[in-house]
């Protein structure tokens, strides 16, 4: 990474596009995330690290109120995005979840076609009118999302047809097309090889023009890479958050050198 | 520091891999064993379902073809119209059909054809128990019986001299026995004289030979006497045939057609028209071979060899042919076998898997997606889930049971009647038995899609209700349709709660109405209790023919429908 880059890169983080405080999740009588505060810059990669089982995928799907999905979870402290708390009973997840999108570890299009699969978002929240409209934002999202030259031709062929590269950039531009604020990222390569992740990551950077992006992550290599700000999780604490550079260069927390350096995880 | 080297582990043992050693062998024999075991259990399945479908098509095939005699129907004016005259369609109306039409069309009829084919019946029934006659007396050696009977002239004065012989035979054999001996030996003589008088010579012979130390026994080893009592009674019999026997071999089955096309048309007076009338259907046994005619055992309940020896006479000439029972498609339930159908079972079990259908599906998809999905998971959904369960394992009969009780309060509340025996009461008794079958598929099937699927629906901000319907529905499509159409299988072939309910004493339902016109309200039957009719009819070819029909057909639709499930499910899975 060159240094005109990484000037660009801290000049765009700005303001906070969500703020937690305090937040605690109990998986029934497991408390699996104690007391984690974080600051997500807009129009930043902001990267979760941490062994496995730390949390950082809990707290993820904080961001988007997924966790409601499971009955016997209860999310504590608030997080609020644009300085609306996202936990306001008020808020309809449904509404919250578009504007938070989200990408999952193993790639999950719907068994329908590649069309289908990038239109039902804004199908469901009425974001076009017309049929032109439509295919508009299906053309936009695929192109964000760098797939549109593969599958302009195929549009109506299965989405689950195309390889798992494919499949997750397909995922990506559904999550788009929503039209979202932040994107969520649940270990979005750990199922890929190294030249889908390599296409995917350029594309995250890309993405960061116009979202703010949430990514966890195992890989420190990757982190490094595409983040700016990077929490190291252990154990369910918040251990360490702090500029990408700062974290791998001049870790603050022996802990966090610990992982690092590989010694822990 | 790790424990590598702790002690107490297992202790390595050295032994070569060119061995077996003796662990190894019995886990191998054990495998075998199972091998067998298993193939030999499959053998046995396979073993007995080819003696179902065999007993079953041996039978149910040929039943479904019908032996008819091709008459040519003459509406006699002498019988339609004995007054001459003008005749009006009352008067044909007014004829009784069994004593009339069946008599006066149907059997002068076929007495009429037989005669224009050049058959002369009397003397066809004559030479067969002739032949019966000369049968028996060869059989006990009574040599030139042929003469004897001849000479005689009529069959009836033969019957009668060979009858006398007999009882001159019986009352010697008496005679032999008790303590007078002169008597004895006069009743010997008799008897001999008898014997002679016929032209049994050598029968006279050995019964003046017979000693009266020897006694009735040695009259009785020579086995004239059953003889001459046998052939009488054949020689008597051809006497006894008339048109009550000429008309049992057939059925009469379209007399009501012909008189109302009679009543419609009586121009037809005077004119012929050719059909075919069913043989009646004991004597189909024998036409098929089924039953060889020699022997009471072997001969059709109810008719004798002078009967058969027309119907020989008949297939000789051509006038038997063997038709495919068409009617028995459309034809309603009769205790007679030539004119049972299973229209109205068709239909009503089509109408009841209708009802089914909608009841099921709609209530036990609509539950399904309920508890797997909504519901929340506490006592309450577990009980209620638990009883699902064992609800599909409740025995049929216990719903046909739960059926009669919603009838007999319909009942108490007025209108009971009219829902007795009906596809409606039928389809929603079915409906809760298959209710369980579907609640349990369509789950499995909601469950059987990746939460993936359902991750990507919520994570693009779709709500509960848009996630259920627009992603897992469809996926689980294919195990919900295999799921219902197995369960609308099983309830096709129940026949225990539709016994409870009236379908099987409605016997004379015939072919319903369209559902939208009240079909479901009529009086209907059921494929099961239909076979189960069948199977309890007093005429075995019905039992060991139509029933094996009927069940033939419920197999070819469930066959159907399990190929219909099959194509669904594939037809939905290759879509990705």
């Amino acid at each position: 990474m060159d240094d005109l880059r990484r000037i660009e890169r801290t000049a765009d983080m700005n303001d906070t596009k969500i703020s937690a405080k305090g937040v605690q999740v109990f998986y029934g009588e497991t408390h699996a995330i104690k007391d984690v505060s974080v600051e997500i810059g807009d129009k930043t990669v902001t990267a979760f690290i941490g062994p496995s089982g730390c949390g950082k995928s809990t707290f993820l799907r904080c961001l988007n109120r997924m966790n409601d999905t499971i009955d016997i979870c209860r999310v504590q402290g608030s997080i609020t995005m644009d300085g609306q708390d996202i936990y306001d009973p008020r808020v309809d997840p449904v509404q919250l979840r578009a504007k938070v999108g989200m990408v999952f570890q193993k790639p999950n299009p719907f068994p329908k076609s590649i069309y289908d699969n990038v239109a039902y978002g804004p199908k469901i929240h009425g974001l076009a009118r017309t049929k032109a409209d439509l295919d508009g934002i299906v053309e936009a999202s695929l192109r964000r999302a760098a797939l549109w030259n593969e599958v302009k031709d195929r549009l109506e062929s299965p989405g689950t047809g195309l390889s798992g590269g494919q499949q997750q950039r397909l995922c990506i531009a559904r999550a788009v097309a929503t039209a979202p604020e932040v994107l969520l990222m649940d270990e979005p390569c750990s199922a890929l090889d190294p030249i889908a992740t390599a296409q995917i990551e350029e594309l995250i950077d890309e993405l960061r023009q116009q979202f703010s992006v949430v990514i966890v992550t195992h890989s420190m290599q990757q982190a490094a890479r595409v983040s700016q700000k990077t929490a190291f999780f252990h154990l369910g604490h918040l251990v360490e958050f702090n500029d990408t550079d700062q974290i791998f260069t001049n870790p603050q927390d022996t802990r966090t050198e610990s992982y690092i350096t590989g010694r822990i995880g | 520091m790790s424990d590598a080297n702790l002690s107490g582990a297992t202790p390595i043992r050295k032994s070569s891999l060119l061995e077996q050693s003796a662990l190894t062998r019995k886990r191998h024999r054990t495998g075998t064993v199972l091998r067998w075991l298993g193939l030999g259990a499959i053998s046995l399945v396979m073993f007995f379902l080819a003696v179902l479908l065999w007993s079953i098509v041996s039978r149910g095939v040929p039943a479904l073809f019908q032996y008819q005699a091709q008459i040519e129907l003459y509406y006699d004016p002498a019988f339609l119209n004995p007054n001459g005259g003008e005749v009006t369609p009352e008067e044909i109306g007014g004829i009784n059909l069994r004593t009339g039409f069946e008599r006066g069309i149907f059997t002068s009829s076929l007495r009429r054809t037989l005669e224009n084919a050049g058959i002369d019946i009397e003397a066809t029934v004559a030479s067969r128990w002739t032949a019966e006659a000369l049968t028996a007396l060869n059989g006990a050696g009574l040599a030139n019986a042929e003469a004897v009977i001849e000479a005689a002239g009529s069959s009836a004065d033969a019957a009668q001299r060979l009858g006398q012989a007999g009882s001159a035979l019986r009352a010697a054999g008496a005679a032999l026995d008790a303590d007078d001996a002169e008597a004895a030996l006069a009743a010997r003589d008799t008897a001999a004289q008898a014997l002679a008088d016929l032209g049994f010579d050598e029968a006279a012979s050995v019964v003046a030979g017979i000693a009266i130390a020897d006694g009735a026994a040695a009259l009785t080893a020579t086995g004239y006497q059953q003889a001459l009592l046998d052939a009488a009674g054949a020689l008597r019999q051809p006497a006894q045939f008339d048109d009550a026997a000429l008309s049992a071999l057939i059925y009469a089955t379209n007399r009501r057609d012909v008189r109302d096309r009679l009543v419609e048309n009586p121009d037809l007076i005077g004119t012929t028209d050719a059909t075919g009338v069913p043989i009646d259907i004991s004597v189909t046994r024998y036409l098929s071979g089924e039953l060889s005619g020699v022997g009471t055992a072997q001969m059709p309940p109810g008719f004798d060899i002078g009967q058969l020896a027309l119907v020989d006479a008949m297939q000789e000439a051509g006038l038997i042919s063997n038709a495919f029972r068409w009617h028995f498609f459309t034809n309603p339930y009769s205790q007679s076998g030539e004119i049972a159908g299973i229209g109205p079972a068709l239909m009503g079990s089509a109408y009841m898997m209708l009802v089914v259908l909608v009841f099921s599906l709609v209530f036990g998809v609509a539950a399904s997606i309920y508890l797997e999905e909504f519901a929340p998971k506490n006592r309450l959904t577990d009980f209620i889930e638990i009883n699902i369960a064992n609800l599909a394992a409740v025995p049929s009969i216990v719903f046909g049971i739960l059926g009669a009780a919603i009838l007999f309060t319909l009942m108490d509340l007025g209108f009971g009647n009219s829902i007795r025996g009906t596809a409606l009461l039928g389809g929603i008794v079915l409906s809760l038995m298959t209710l369980p079958t579907i609640v349990i598929a369509t789950r499995s099937a909601l469950k059987a899609v990746p939460p993936s699927i359902a991750d990507a629906a919520l994570g693009v901000g779709a709500s509960k209700v848009q996630m259920v319907f627009h992603h897992k529905l469809p996926l689980a499509a294919p195990g919900i349709l295999t799921g219902t159409i197995i369960g609308i299988a099983q309830a096709l072939g129940e026949t225990a709660p539709l016994l409870l309910i009236g379908l099987s004493v409605s016997t004379g339902a015939a072919l319903l109405s369209s559902p939208f016109a009240g079909g479901l309200l009529e009086q209907a039957q059921s494929m099961p209790t239909v076979v189960y009719l069948f199977a309890q009819n007093q005429d075995a070819p019905v039992r060991e023919g139509l029933a094996q029909s009927a069940i033939l057909v419920m197999l070819v639709l469930l066959f159907a429908l399990n190929i219909l499930a099959i194509i669904l499910r594939r037809k939905f899975e290759r879509r990705w």
